[in-house]
Protein backbone atom coordinates (compact mmCIF):
# COMPACT_ATOMS: atom_id res chain seq x y z
CA UNK A 1 0.00 0.00 0.00
CA UNK A 2 1.14 3.65 -0.60
CA UNK A 3 0.36 6.59 0.99
CA UNK A 4 1.26 9.84 -0.22
CA UNK A 5 1.34 11.62 3.02
CA UNK A 6 1.19 10.98 6.88
CA UNK A 7 -2.46 12.32 7.17
CA UNK A 8 -3.76 9.62 4.76
CA UNK A 9 -2.31 6.83 5.96
CA UNK A 10 -4.05 4.24 8.67
CA UNK A 11 -1.56 5.64 11.74
CA UNK A 12 -4.11 5.83 14.52
CA UNK A 13 -3.84 3.73 17.56
CA UNK A 14 -1.99 0.87 15.59
CA UNK A 15 1.06 -1.32 16.72
CA UNK A 16 2.91 -2.01 13.68
CA UNK A 17 5.43 -4.95 14.04
CA UNK A 18 8.26 -2.83 12.31
CA UNK A 19 8.49 0.77 11.27
CA UNK A 20 11.15 1.23 9.48
CA UNK A 21 12.71 5.01 8.98
CA UNK A 22 14.01 5.34 5.20
CA UNK A 23 12.95 4.04 1.52
CA UNK A 24 16.27 3.34 -0.11
CA UNK A 25 17.37 -0.17 -0.83
CA UNK A 26 18.51 -1.42 2.75
CA UNK A 27 14.46 -0.03 3.60
CA UNK A 28 12.86 -1.30 1.05
CA UNK A 29 14.81 -4.43 0.62
CA UNK A 30 13.98 -4.94 5.05
CA UNK A 31 10.62 -4.26 4.10
CA UNK A 32 10.15 -6.95 1.51
CA UNK A 33 12.05 -9.39 3.79
CA UNK A 34 9.91 -8.82 6.68
CA UNK A 35 6.89 -8.53 5.08
CA UNK A 36 7.42 -11.89 3.47
CA UNK A 37 7.80 -13.57 6.78
CA UNK A 38 4.45 -12.11 7.63
CA UNK A 39 5.31 -9.01 9.36
CA UNK A 40 2.91 -5.67 9.27
CA UNK A 41 5.39 -3.45 8.22
CA UNK A 42 5.32 0.65 8.21
CA UNK A 43 7.81 1.49 5.76
CA UNK A 44 8.35 5.68 5.88
CA UNK A 45 10.14 7.65 3.17
CA UNK A 46 10.96 11.47 4.02
CA UNK A 47 10.65 12.05 0.24
CA UNK A 48 8.39 11.38 -2.15
CA UNK A 49 8.24 9.71 -5.83
CA UNK A 50 11.20 11.93 -7.01
CA UNK A 51 13.22 14.98 -6.38
CA UNK A 52 11.89 17.86 -4.56
CA UNK A 53 13.50 20.61 -3.03
CA UNK A 54 11.81 20.88 -0.32
CA UNK A 55 12.85 17.18 0.71
CA UNK A 56 16.32 17.18 -0.95
CA UNK A 57 17.17 20.82 0.87
CA UNK A 58 17.02 18.77 3.82
CA UNK A 59 20.41 16.99 3.23
CA UNK A 60 22.04 20.19 2.51
CA UNK A 61 24.89 21.31 5.37
CA UNK A 62 28.50 21.72 5.52
CA UNK A 63 32.00 19.94 4.57
CA UNK A 64 34.20 21.20 7.87
CA UNK A 65 37.01 19.26 7.10
CA UNK A 66 38.71 17.68 3.78
CA UNK A 67 36.80 19.30 0.32
CA UNK A 68 34.40 16.86 -0.08
CA UNK A 69 31.09 16.16 -1.75
CA UNK A 70 28.53 18.89 -0.46
CA UNK A 71 25.89 17.05 1.56
CA UNK A 72 22.88 17.65 -0.66
CA UNK A 73 24.70 16.29 -4.22
CA UNK A 74 26.33 13.16 -2.71
CA UNK A 75 22.55 11.12 -2.01
CA UNK A 76 19.01 11.63 -3.01
CA UNK A 77 16.14 12.11 -0.96
CA UNK A 78 13.31 10.22 -2.44
CA UNK A 79 12.24 6.94 -2.41
CA UNK A 80 14.26 4.31 -4.11
CA UNK A 81 16.93 6.36 -2.18
CA UNK A 82 20.53 7.33 -3.99
CA UNK A 83 20.23 4.21 -5.97
CA UNK A 84 18.06 6.81 -8.39
CA UNK A 85 21.08 7.89 -9.06
CA UNK A 86 23.66 5.11 -8.89
CA UNK A 87 25.95 3.44 -11.89
CA UNK A 88 25.54 0.12 -10.42
CA UNK A 89 28.93 -0.78 -10.11
CA UNK A 90 28.95 -3.52 -7.50
CA UNK A 91 31.90 -5.93 -5.56
CA UNK A 92 31.44 -7.93 -2.41
CA UNK A 93 33.52 -7.60 0.41
CA UNK A 94 36.58 -9.98 0.89
CA UNK A 95 37.47 -12.14 3.55
CA UNK A 96 39.79 -10.10 4.59
CA UNK A 97 37.35 -7.30 5.05
CA UNK A 98 36.62 -8.93 8.53
CA UNK A 99 40.02 -10.05 9.59
CA UNK A 100 41.96 -7.82 12.17
CA UNK A 101 44.80 -6.23 11.44
CA UNK A 102 47.32 -6.19 14.04
CA UNK A 103 48.70 -2.55 13.25
CA UNK A 104 45.23 -1.37 12.85
CA UNK A 105 43.05 -0.37 15.43
CA UNK A 106 39.93 -1.43 16.22
CA UNK A 107 39.66 -3.92 13.00
CA UNK A 108 38.04 -7.01 12.53
CA UNK A 109 34.32 -7.32 12.35
CA UNK A 110 32.42 -9.22 15.08
CA UNK A 111 30.59 -10.95 11.94
CA UNK A 112 32.44 -13.00 9.14
CA UNK A 113 31.94 -13.17 5.46
CA UNK A 114 30.85 -16.39 5.34
CA UNK A 115 27.23 -14.64 7.11
CA UNK A 116 26.37 -12.27 4.56
CA UNK A 117 27.62 -15.45 1.55
CA UNK A 118 24.76 -16.88 2.67
CA UNK A 119 22.43 -14.23 1.12
CA UNK A 120 24.64 -13.68 -1.51
CA UNK A 121 22.30 -15.51 -4.12
CA UNK A 122 19.40 -13.37 -2.93
CA UNK A 123 21.02 -10.06 -3.53
CA UNK A 124 22.67 -10.79 -6.67
CA UNK A 125 18.70 -12.03 -7.58
CA UNK A 126 18.05 -7.99 -6.55
CA UNK A 127 20.40 -6.37 -8.00
CA UNK A 128 20.29 -8.16 -11.35
CA UNK A 129 23.93 -8.65 -11.34
CA UNK A 130 24.31 -12.09 -12.67
CA UNK A 131 26.35 -15.24 -9.81
CA UNK A 132 29.89 -13.62 -8.31
CA UNK A 133 31.43 -17.45 -10.21
CA UNK A 134 30.82 -15.74 -13.71
CA UNK A 135 32.84 -13.22 -13.25
CA UNK A 136 35.66 -14.16 -11.06
CA UNK A 137 39.08 -12.42 -9.65
CA UNK A 138 41.94 -13.74 -11.59
CA UNK A 139 45.62 -13.66 -11.18
CA UNK A 140 47.69 -12.24 -13.85
CA UNK A 141 51.51 -11.56 -14.01
CA UNK A 142 52.59 -8.32 -13.76
CA UNK A 143 56.46 -7.11 -13.66
CA UNK A 144 57.64 -10.50 -12.86
CA UNK A 145 54.63 -10.82 -9.61
CA UNK A 146 51.64 -12.22 -9.61
CA UNK A 147 48.76 -9.56 -8.93
CA UNK A 148 45.58 -9.92 -8.60
CA UNK A 149 43.14 -8.67 -11.37
CA UNK A 150 39.71 -7.25 -9.54
CA UNK A 151 36.60 -7.77 -11.43
CA UNK A 152 32.80 -6.11 -10.74
CA UNK A 153 29.50 -6.48 -11.55
CA UNK A 154 27.15 -3.35 -12.74
CA UNK A 155 23.87 -3.42 -11.56
CA UNK A 156 20.60 -1.70 -13.84
CA UNK A 157 18.13 -1.45 -10.90
CA UNK A 158 16.92 0.99 -9.47
CA UNK A 159 15.21 0.37 -6.13
CA UNK A 160 11.97 3.02 -7.03
CA UNK A 161 11.35 1.82 -10.47
CA UNK A 162 11.61 -2.22 -9.51
CA UNK A 163 9.62 -2.52 -6.25
CA UNK A 164 7.47 0.35 -6.89
CA UNK A 165 4.38 -1.53 -7.84
CA UNK A 166 5.40 -4.32 -5.53
CA UNK A 167 5.24 -1.88 -2.70
CA UNK A 168 2.17 -0.59 -3.79
CA UNK A 169 0.34 -4.21 -4.10
CA UNK A 170 1.76 -5.38 -0.51
CA UNK A 171 -1.14 -5.95 1.82
CA UNK A 172 1.20 -5.42 4.98
CA UNK A 173 3.64 -3.32 3.50
CA UNK A 174 2.48 0.12 4.43
CA UNK A 175 4.75 2.76 2.44
CA UNK A 176 3.96 6.88 3.29
CA UNK A 177 6.23 8.91 1.88
CA UNK A 178 6.61 12.48 2.69
CA UNK A 179 7.12 11.04 6.11
CA UNK A 180 10.19 12.86 7.66
CA UNK A 181 11.60 11.27 10.82
CA UNK A 182 11.82 13.70 13.50
CA UNK A 183 11.79 12.11 16.75
CA UNK A 184 12.13 9.84 19.01
CA UNK A 185 10.21 8.74 22.48
CA UNK A 186 12.00 7.00 24.95
CA UNK A 187 10.32 4.87 27.53
CA UNK A 188 11.83 5.43 31.29
CA UNK A 189 15.12 4.19 32.10
CA UNK A 190 15.82 5.53 28.39
CA UNK A 191 16.01 1.49 27.50
CA UNK A 192 13.27 1.21 24.83
CA UNK A 193 11.69 3.18 22.16
CA UNK A 194 8.22 4.15 22.42
CA UNK A 195 7.08 6.11 19.65
CA UNK A 196 9.08 7.59 16.85
CA UNK A 197 7.80 10.59 15.69
CA UNK A 198 7.00 11.96 12.02
CA UNK A 199 6.39 15.60 10.04
CA UNK A 200 5.81 16.24 7.26
CA UNK A 201 6.97 18.84 4.69
CA UNK A 202 4.03 21.38 5.82
CA UNK A 203 4.63 22.91 8.97
CA UNK A 204 1.16 23.45 9.65
CA UNK A 205 0.37 19.81 9.80
CA UNK A 206 0.72 18.43 12.90
CA UNK A 207 3.58 15.34 14.18
CA UNK A 208 2.65 11.63 13.81
CA UNK A 209 3.57 9.27 16.84
CA UNK A 210 4.05 5.85 15.42
CA UNK A 211 4.10 2.80 17.52
CA UNK A 212 6.03 -0.36 16.61
CA UNK A 213 7.32 -3.78 17.88
CA UNK A 214 10.98 -2.66 16.57
CA UNK A 215 11.97 0.40 14.64
CA UNK A 216 15.20 0.46 11.91
CA UNK A 217 16.91 3.50 10.79
CA UNK A 218 17.70 2.75 6.91
CA UNK A 219 18.62 6.66 6.04
CA UNK A 220 22.41 6.20 5.08
CA UNK A 221 25.51 6.93 6.51
CA UNK A 222 25.34 10.63 6.59
CA UNK A 223 21.45 10.79 7.87
CA UNK A 224 21.49 7.93 10.29
CA UNK A 225 24.10 9.26 12.93
CA UNK A 226 22.18 13.28 12.16
CA UNK A 227 19.14 11.74 13.09
CA UNK A 228 20.73 10.28 16.78
CA UNK A 229 22.38 13.06 16.89
CA UNK A 230 19.40 15.23 16.71
CA UNK A 231 17.33 13.12 18.99
CA UNK A 232 18.84 14.25 22.42
CA UNK A 233 15.49 15.25 24.06
CA UNK A 234 15.52 12.84 26.41
CA UNK A 235 19.27 11.90 26.04
CA UNK A 236 21.36 14.71 25.73
CA UNK A 237 24.17 13.19 23.97
CA UNK A 238 21.69 11.92 20.86
CA UNK A 239 20.22 8.43 20.92
CA UNK A 240 22.71 5.69 21.19
CA UNK A 241 25.11 8.15 22.26
CA UNK A 242 26.43 7.08 25.43
CA UNK A 243 30.15 6.64 24.59
CA UNK A 244 30.28 9.43 22.10
CA UNK A 245 30.61 6.79 19.12
CA UNK A 246 27.65 7.95 16.74
CA UNK A 247 28.94 9.62 14.29
CA UNK A 248 32.73 8.93 14.66
CA UNK A 249 34.87 6.46 12.37
CA UNK A 250 33.19 8.27 8.93
CA UNK A 251 35.05 6.74 6.28
CA UNK A 252 34.80 6.82 2.37
CA UNK A 253 37.05 4.58 0.03
CA UNK A 254 39.00 7.36 -1.30
CA UNK A 255 39.47 7.43 -4.85
CA UNK A 256 42.31 9.74 -5.72
CA UNK A 257 44.33 9.44 -8.73
CA UNK A 258 47.74 9.26 -7.53
CA UNK A 259 49.88 8.76 -10.29
CA UNK A 260 50.56 9.70 -14.17
CA UNK A 261 51.37 7.16 -16.90
CA UNK A 262 53.62 7.57 -19.67
CA UNK A 263 53.33 4.15 -21.82
CA UNK A 264 55.17 3.21 -23.83
CA UNK A 265 54.14 1.39 -27.50
CA UNK A 266 51.64 -0.87 -25.96
CA UNK A 267 48.71 0.97 -24.14
CA UNK A 268 47.05 -1.96 -22.13
CA UNK A 269 43.59 -2.42 -21.31
CA UNK A 270 42.23 -0.11 -18.11
CA UNK A 271 42.56 -2.96 -15.21
CA UNK A 272 41.89 -2.88 -11.48
CA UNK A 273 44.96 -4.28 -9.70
CA UNK A 274 45.66 -5.32 -5.95
CA UNK A 275 47.60 -7.61 -3.60
CA UNK A 276 46.49 -10.17 -0.96
CA UNK A 277 46.39 -9.71 2.71
CA UNK A 278 50.07 -10.94 3.11
CA UNK A 279 51.71 -7.98 1.12
CA UNK A 280 49.17 -5.50 2.75
CA UNK A 281 50.21 -6.47 6.00
CA UNK A 282 53.67 -7.24 5.29
CA UNK A 283 53.57 -3.35 4.37
CA UNK A 284 51.43 -2.42 7.23
CA UNK A 285 48.68 -0.79 4.61
CA UNK A 286 45.26 -1.24 4.48
CA UNK A 287 43.00 -2.79 1.79
CA UNK A 288 43.44 -1.24 -1.70
CA UNK A 289 42.88 -1.70 -5.27
CA UNK A 290 44.86 0.60 -8.53
CA UNK A 291 43.34 1.07 -11.18
CA UNK A 292 45.80 1.98 -14.58
CA UNK A 293 43.54 3.76 -16.54
CA UNK A 294 44.55 4.10 -20.23
CA UNK A 295 43.52 7.69 -21.83
CA UNK A 296 40.73 6.55 -24.73
CA UNK A 297 39.02 9.09 -27.11
CA UNK A 298 35.57 8.23 -28.67
CA UNK A 299 35.08 9.26 -31.88
CA UNK A 300 31.93 9.04 -32.20
CA UNK A 301 30.94 10.36 -29.00
CA UNK A 302 32.85 13.32 -29.89
CA UNK A 303 31.11 13.69 -33.29
CA UNK A 304 27.66 13.42 -31.24
CA UNK A 305 28.95 15.98 -29.15
CA UNK A 306 29.96 18.79 -31.91
CA UNK A 307 26.55 17.86 -33.55
CA UNK A 308 24.51 18.62 -30.25
CA UNK A 309 26.28 21.61 -29.21
CA UNK A 310 25.69 23.45 -32.60
CA UNK A 311 22.23 24.12 -31.55
CA UNK A 312 20.60 25.31 -28.17
CA UNK A 313 18.00 22.41 -29.06
CA UNK A 314 20.68 19.70 -29.23
CA UNK A 315 21.92 20.62 -25.95
CA UNK A 316 18.13 20.75 -24.51
CA UNK A 317 17.38 17.56 -25.73
CA UNK A 318 20.36 16.06 -24.64
CA UNK A 319 19.29 17.29 -21.29
CA UNK A 320 16.06 15.94 -21.11
CA UNK A 321 16.40 13.06 -22.51
CA UNK A 322 19.86 11.78 -20.84
CA UNK A 323 19.32 14.08 -17.87
CA UNK A 324 22.51 15.53 -17.69
CA UNK A 325 24.25 18.49 -19.62
CA UNK A 326 26.50 18.00 -22.24
CA UNK A 327 30.11 20.20 -22.06
CA UNK A 328 30.10 21.91 -25.08
CA UNK A 329 33.46 23.92 -23.81
CA UNK A 330 35.48 20.90 -24.50
CA UNK A 331 35.96 17.99 -26.89
CA UNK A 332 34.54 17.97 -30.29
CA UNK A 333 35.65 16.28 -33.45
CA UNK A 334 38.45 19.21 -34.01
CA UNK A 335 39.50 17.99 -30.09
CA UNK A 336 39.35 14.60 -31.04
CA UNK A 337 41.78 14.67 -33.99
CA UNK A 338 44.30 16.93 -32.33
CA UNK A 339 43.96 14.71 -29.25
CA UNK A 340 44.40 11.39 -30.97
CA UNK A 341 47.39 12.46 -33.26
CA UNK A 342 49.19 13.52 -29.41
CA UNK A 343 48.55 10.26 -27.67
CA UNK A 344 49.42 8.39 -30.81
CA UNK A 345 52.85 9.80 -29.79
CA UNK A 346 52.74 10.10 -26.04
CA UNK A 347 50.66 7.57 -25.16
CA UNK A 348 49.66 8.21 -21.51
CA UNK A 349 46.96 7.51 -18.77
CA UNK A 350 46.88 7.59 -14.82
CA UNK A 351 46.39 5.56 -11.67
CA UNK A 352 43.46 5.98 -9.59
CA UNK A 353 43.61 3.95 -6.43
CA UNK A 354 40.29 2.55 -3.88
CA UNK A 355 41.75 2.05 -0.52
CA UNK A 356 40.09 1.09 2.74
CA UNK A 357 40.43 4.07 5.27
CA UNK A 358 42.03 4.32 8.74
CA UNK A 359 39.90 4.13 11.71
CA UNK A 360 40.00 7.52 12.86
CA UNK A 361 37.85 8.90 15.62
CA UNK A 362 38.49 12.27 14.59
CA UNK A 363 36.71 11.92 10.94
CA UNK A 364 33.01 12.13 11.44
CA UNK A 365 29.87 13.62 10.77
CA UNK A 366 28.22 15.80 13.70
CA UNK A 367 25.93 18.56 13.64
CA UNK A 368 25.89 22.72 12.65
CA UNK A 369 23.88 25.23 14.80
CA UNK A 370 21.77 26.04 11.73
CA UNK A 371 18.95 24.06 11.36
CA UNK A 372 16.55 22.87 8.81
CA UNK A 373 12.89 23.33 8.00
CA UNK A 374 11.90 20.79 10.29
CA UNK A 375 14.37 21.90 13.33
CA UNK A 376 16.98 19.26 12.78
CA UNK A 377 20.53 20.40 12.95
CA UNK A 378 22.40 20.25 10.07
CA UNK A 379 24.80 17.93 8.79
CA UNK A 380 28.86 19.09 9.10
CA UNK A 381 30.68 16.52 7.56
CA UNK A 382 34.22 16.45 8.77
CA UNK A 383 36.29 14.06 6.48
CA UNK A 384 39.57 13.38 7.31
CA UNK A 385 42.45 11.46 6.40
CA UNK A 386 44.93 9.40 8.60
CA UNK A 387 48.98 8.90 8.36
CA UNK A 388 47.90 5.31 7.59
CA UNK A 389 45.52 6.60 4.59
CA UNK A 390 48.28 8.48 2.95
CA UNK A 391 50.77 5.72 3.92
CA UNK A 392 48.36 3.13 2.12
CA UNK A 393 48.26 5.35 -1.29
CA UNK A 394 51.52 5.82 -1.73
CA UNK A 395 52.42 2.12 -0.81
CA UNK A 396 50.13 1.23 -3.45
CA UNK A 397 51.54 3.86 -6.33
CA UNK A 398 55.24 2.78 -5.51
CA UNK A 399 53.88 -0.63 -6.36
CA UNK A 400 52.22 -0.06 -9.13
CA UNK A 401 54.73 1.97 -10.38
CA UNK A 402 57.30 -0.90 -9.89
CA UNK A 403 54.89 -3.29 -11.53
CA UNK A 404 54.38 -1.04 -14.49
CA UNK A 405 58.16 -0.34 -14.95
CA UNK A 406 58.95 -4.22 -14.91
CA UNK A 407 56.34 -5.02 -17.00
CA UNK A 408 57.67 -2.76 -19.71
CA UNK A 409 53.88 -0.92 -20.25
CA UNK A 410 55.97 2.28 -19.23
CA UNK A 411 57.04 4.77 -16.07
CA UNK A 412 54.44 5.96 -13.34
CA UNK A 413 54.81 9.42 -11.85
CA UNK A 414 53.13 9.73 -8.43
CA UNK A 415 51.23 12.82 -7.78
CA UNK A 416 53.10 15.63 -5.90
CA UNK A 417 50.39 15.73 -2.89
CA UNK A 418 50.98 12.10 -2.40
CA UNK A 419 54.58 13.01 -1.65
CA UNK A 420 54.92 16.02 -0.65
CA UNK A 421 52.49 16.17 3.49
CA UNK A 422 52.39 20.25 2.63
CA UNK A 423 50.45 19.99 -0.40
CA UNK A 424 47.00 19.05 -0.02
CA UNK A 425 44.96 15.83 -1.80
CA UNK A 426 42.56 17.35 -4.60
CA UNK A 427 39.72 18.28 -3.43
CA UNK A 428 36.07 17.45 -4.77
CA UNK A 429 35.96 20.26 -7.42
CA UNK A 430 39.07 18.67 -9.14
CA UNK A 431 38.16 15.40 -8.98
CA UNK A 432 36.49 12.23 -7.60
CA UNK A 433 38.16 12.10 -3.75
CA UNK A 434 35.58 9.27 -2.88
CA UNK A 435 33.12 7.21 -3.88
CA UNK A 436 30.58 8.62 -1.99
CA UNK A 437 30.23 5.54 0.13
CA UNK A 438 29.21 6.74 3.46
CA UNK A 439 30.77 4.40 5.83
CA UNK A 440 31.48 3.47 9.94
CA UNK A 441 29.43 6.18 11.84
CA UNK A 442 27.61 3.91 13.54
CA UNK A 443 29.91 1.46 13.53
CA UNK A 444 29.38 -2.63 14.58
CA UNK A 445 31.15 -3.97 17.51
CA UNK A 446 30.59 -6.31 20.60
CA UNK A 447 31.97 -4.00 22.90
CA UNK A 448 29.36 -0.58 23.26
CA UNK A 449 32.68 1.36 23.97
CA UNK A 450 34.02 0.56 20.75
CA UNK A 451 30.26 0.68 18.27
CA UNK A 452 27.01 1.69 18.27
CA UNK A 453 25.56 -1.56 16.82
CA UNK A 454 26.27 -5.08 17.50
CA UNK A 455 26.78 -8.01 15.61
CA UNK A 456 22.98 -8.03 15.27
CA UNK A 457 22.54 -4.64 14.14
CA UNK A 458 20.89 -3.77 17.25
CA UNK A 459 21.56 -0.51 19.00
CA UNK A 460 23.05 -1.89 21.89
CA UNK A 461 22.36 -1.93 25.31
CA UNK A 462 20.10 0.86 26.09
CA UNK A 463 17.44 0.93 22.62
CA UNK A 464 16.26 -2.48 22.84
CA UNK A 465 13.65 -1.78 20.42
CA UNK A 466 15.34 0.09 18.24
CA UNK A 467 16.50 -3.03 17.19
CA UNK A 468 18.24 -2.61 13.83
CA UNK A 469 20.55 0.01 12.00
CA UNK A 470 19.77 -1.16 8.60
CA UNK A 471 21.97 1.27 6.65
CA UNK A 472 24.15 0.43 3.36
CA UNK A 473 21.48 0.86 1.18
CA UNK A 474 23.29 1.87 -2.30
CA UNK A 475 26.79 3.31 -0.89
CA UNK A 476 25.95 4.05 2.52
CA UNK A 477 26.79 2.19 5.67
CA UNK A 478 27.27 3.57 8.90
CA UNK A 479 27.24 -0.08 10.45
CA UNK A 480 30.67 -0.90 8.68
CA UNK A 481 32.69 -2.10 11.36
CA UNK A 482 35.65 -0.93 9.13
CA UNK A 483 35.37 -0.21 5.13
CA UNK A 484 36.40 -2.86 2.88
CA UNK A 485 39.17 -1.11 0.28
CA UNK A 486 39.65 -1.95 -3.24
CA UNK A 487 36.24 -1.05 -4.33
CA UNK A 488 33.02 -0.13 -3.25
CA UNK A 489 31.95 -3.11 -0.94
CA UNK A 490 29.23 -2.75 1.80
CA UNK A 491 26.83 -5.16 1.91
CA UNK A 492 23.89 -3.81 0.75
CA UNK A 493 20.26 -4.59 1.74
CA UNK A 494 21.86 -7.62 3.12
CA UNK A 495 22.61 -5.86 6.54
CA UNK A 496 18.67 -4.91 6.22
CA UNK A 497 17.98 -8.22 5.92
CA UNK A 498 19.91 -9.46 8.45
CA UNK A 499 18.26 -7.55 11.51
CA UNK A 500 15.22 -8.61 13.13
CA UNK A 501 14.93 -12.64 12.20
CA UNK A 502 16.66 -12.96 9.54
CA UNK A 503 20.66 -12.15 8.48
CA UNK A 504 21.22 -10.72 5.14
CA UNK A 505 23.73 -10.41 2.14
CA UNK A 506 25.96 -8.26 0.49
CA UNK A 507 27.09 -6.11 -2.35
CA UNK A 508 27.06 -2.17 -2.87
CA UNK A 509 27.52 0.21 -6.09
CA UNK A 510 29.35 2.63 -8.05
CA UNK A 511 29.36 4.60 -11.40
CA UNK A 512 27.40 7.52 -12.35
CA UNK A 513 24.02 8.09 -13.65
CA UNK A 514 21.87 11.12 -13.81
CA UNK A 515 18.33 9.70 -15.10
CA UNK A 516 16.87 11.24 -11.94
CA UNK A 517 13.24 11.77 -12.09
CA UNK A 518 13.29 15.71 -11.33
CA UNK A 519 10.29 17.11 -10.19
CA UNK A 520 11.51 20.63 -11.45
CA UNK A 521 11.62 24.09 -9.79
CA UNK A 522 14.75 26.26 -11.89
CA UNK A 523 16.24 26.59 -8.72
CA UNK A 524 16.68 22.48 -7.97
CA UNK A 525 17.24 22.00 -11.62
CA UNK A 526 19.90 24.58 -11.73
CA UNK A 527 21.82 23.06 -8.66
CA UNK A 528 21.04 19.60 -10.42
CA UNK A 529 22.56 20.14 -13.55
CA UNK A 530 25.35 22.91 -12.55
CA UNK A 531 26.73 20.56 -9.49
CA UNK A 532 27.88 16.88 -10.58
CA UNK A 533 25.51 14.72 -8.92
CA UNK A 534 27.52 12.20 -9.98
CA UNK A 535 28.33 9.14 -7.99
CA UNK A 536 30.81 6.34 -8.26
CA UNK B 1 61.95 1.92 -32.97
CA UNK B 2 60.76 4.58 -33.64
CA UNK B 3 58.30 4.25 -30.77
CA UNK B 4 60.81 3.50 -28.44
CA UNK B 5 63.26 6.23 -28.88
CA UNK B 6 60.06 8.58 -28.09
CA UNK B 7 58.97 7.13 -25.16
CA UNK B 8 62.68 7.51 -24.15
CA UNK B 9 62.68 10.87 -25.09
CA UNK B 10 59.40 11.58 -23.48
CA UNK B 11 61.12 10.06 -20.39
CA UNK B 12 63.71 12.04 -20.33
CA UNK B 13 62.44 15.25 -20.87
CA UNK B 14 59.73 14.62 -18.08
CA UNK B 15 61.99 13.51 -15.71
CA UNK B 16 64.50 16.55 -16.23
CA UNK B 17 62.10 19.10 -16.62
CA UNK B 18 60.38 18.29 -13.22
CA UNK B 19 61.02 20.63 -10.42
CA UNK B 20 64.33 18.74 -8.85
CA UNK B 21 66.75 19.38 -6.84
CA UNK B 22 69.89 17.39 -7.25
CA UNK B 23 69.74 15.93 -3.66
CA UNK B 24 66.85 14.60 -4.36
CA UNK B 25 68.11 12.52 -7.41
CA UNK B 26 67.11 8.78 -7.49
CA UNK B 27 66.03 7.77 -3.99
CA UNK B 28 65.61 4.56 -3.79
CA UNK B 29 61.90 3.09 -3.24
CA UNK B 30 60.63 -0.32 -1.77
CA UNK B 31 61.60 -3.24 -4.19
CA UNK B 32 64.83 -3.84 -5.09
CA UNK B 33 66.11 -1.82 -8.59
CA UNK B 34 63.71 0.66 -8.29
CA UNK B 35 64.14 4.50 -7.43
CA UNK B 36 62.23 7.12 -7.22
CA UNK B 37 63.37 10.90 -9.26
CA UNK B 38 60.81 13.83 -9.19
CA UNK B 39 58.32 11.24 -8.12
CA UNK B 40 58.69 8.97 -11.04
CA UNK B 41 59.65 5.30 -10.59
CA UNK B 42 62.54 4.37 -12.41
CA UNK B 43 64.30 1.06 -13.32
CA UNK B 44 68.37 0.60 -12.44
CA UNK B 45 68.89 1.24 -16.27
CA UNK B 46 66.77 4.26 -16.26
CA UNK B 47 68.93 5.95 -13.41
CA UNK B 48 71.80 5.06 -14.77
CA UNK B 49 71.04 6.83 -18.40
CA UNK B 50 69.14 9.55 -17.04
CA UNK B 51 71.97 9.94 -14.68
CA UNK B 52 74.90 10.30 -17.63
CA UNK B 53 73.05 12.64 -19.01
CA UNK B 54 72.29 14.69 -16.55
CA UNK B 55 75.88 14.64 -15.21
Amino acid sequence: MLYSGLSEAPLSERVFDVCIAGGGPAGITLARRLASQGMDVLLMEGGGLELTVDSQDLYDGKNIGLDYYEPYTARLRYLGGSSNHWGGRCRELDAMDFHTRPYHPLSGWPIGKAELDAYAAETDAILEIGPRSAVPDTTVELGGQTVERLTYRHSPVKFLDKYLDELKAAPNIHVVINANLVDMELNEGLASVRHAVFRSHDPDEREYRISAEAFCLCMGGLENPRFMLNANRQAPAGIGNDHDLVGRYFMEHPHFVIGDVMFDDTVPETENYSMPMEFQNDQKMLNFSVRVVTEKLHLLREVSRTALCATSFGERLARAVLGRNIDCDVGGTDEYFDAKAFLADNPVGYVQVNTEQFLNPESRVTLLDETDALGMRRIAVDWQLADQDFHTMRVAGEWIGRRVAAEGLGRVRLRDWLLNRDIAPPGADEEMPGGHHHMCTTRMSDDPKQGVVDRNWAGKPVYRRLECFCHVGTRQSDLFHRAAGAAPRGSFGGNAAKTLHERGPGTVSGGPDMSLRTQGTKELLDRFYSERWVIS
Amino acid sequence: MKTRRGFFRLLLSGVLASRFAPAAWASPVPGDGFHMVNGWILTDSDVEMLGRYRD
